[in-house]
């Protein structure tokens, strides 16, 4: 997936109208809560084959160690 | 209309999906009478345009079938609407059908869509709708129950499993959304005169008509006995209101004396 591309499904997933960049900590993000992690981890398995450990999600720090878990 | 209370819905802006006809209808044309602009969604395209005459200001039309519709046919609804009248503070959805499904006999085909129409048809417009760009923070949602949620009616397995779906789901959503201070209510409304009831009549024979009206201790049901209710809950009266389901059905679940 693009960067572009990872950065919108993100937007979108979180409905988030923070400017989000792949340097920005998700801790600071509002709408990253409690059920964000789920969701993503729901949603992007139908974009990555392999599956993403829980785990991995939770400790990503900013939205880029998210996207480099997908690519 | 009633007595004691009015409503301003001036500046207001609402979505209410299945307006075509019965408890929807009735609860658009309130809407639009306290002075709200309301996007009516609905499969029947006429109908939505009578809707329209009555308030032509305020009352505008999509149609849209929710067993059908992809997020893009809801969104570009939403767009189009949101770009006239600015962001919504709240949402109806109303859309259900009817019909027997039993055991003996069983139509996979009429209960899916039984309880496609109610659960996953309101699933689908709340995905789509409930997202920053369309309603402002604080905003409320009304869906629609029935009594059925709360009694198996001999015949009704599948439309009970779908409004009882619609009361539980309602809590896990009101859980989610409550992040941006948005509300969600579910209201489940005993008999009711509309084309859904009518239908049921004609085909329902797995109880007695007359024995079911009776226990409406208040009488027979009309689409304003409930629309205040739904008015309400979409009010800041009711801002201390979420996951909950509201029974408005005369009396009836209080059963036989």
């Amino acid at each position: 997936m693009t960067e572009r591309k990872f950065l919108e499904f993100l937007i979108e997933l979180m409905d988030t109208d923070s400017n989000l960049q792949f340097e920005t900590k998700l801790a600071d993000v509002e709408e990253w809560d409690s059920l964000s992690y789920v969701a993503f981890l729901a949603s992007i398995a139908k974009f990555v084959e392999r599956r993403i450990e829980p785990e991995k999600v939770k400790s990503a720090v900013t939205v880029r160690d998210l996207y480099n878990l997908i690519n | 209309m009633w007595k004691e209370v009015t409503f301003d819905y001036s500046q207001h802006n609402y979505v209410v999906v299945g307006a075509s006809s019965g408890m929807g209808r009735d609860i658009a044309l309130k809407l639009a009478d306290a002075g709200a602009n309301v996007l009516t969604i609905a499969r029947n395209k006429e109908r939505l345009s009578e809707l329209h005459d009555y308030y032509p200001e305020k009352i505008m039309i999509g149609a849209l079938d929710v067993l059908k519709a992809s997020n893009e046919d809801w969104r570009k609804l939403f767009d189009n609407f949101i770009g006239k009248v600015g962001k919504c503070h709240g949402g109806v959805y109303t859309a259900g059908v009817g019909g027997i499904s039993s055991l003996r006999g069983f139509d996979a085909e009429v209960a899916h869509k039984i309880i496609d129409t109610s659960l996953y048809g309101m699933i689908g417009f709340l995905s789509n709708f409930v997202k920053k760009k369309y309603v402002i923070s604080g905003s409320s949602f009304v869906v629609f129950s029935s009594v059925a949620a709360y009694e198996g009616q001999k015949g009704g397995m599948a439309y009970s499993a779908a409004k009882a779906a619609v009361t539980i789901s309602v809590k896990s959503i009101a859980k989610e959304i409550c992040r941006d201070k948005h509300r969600i209510n579910s209201i489940s409304p005993g008999w009711v005169e509309s084309d859904l009831t009518h239908n049921s009549i004609i085909k329902n024979s797995t109880c007695s008509y007359e024995n079911m009206l009776a226990l409406h201790r208040l009488g027979k049901g009309t689409p304003e006995d409930v629309s205040g209710t739904v008015l309400f809950l979409l009010s800041d009266a009711a801002r201390w209101i979420t996951g909950t389901d509201v029974i408005v059905d005369g009396g009836y679940l209080l059963g036989i004396d």
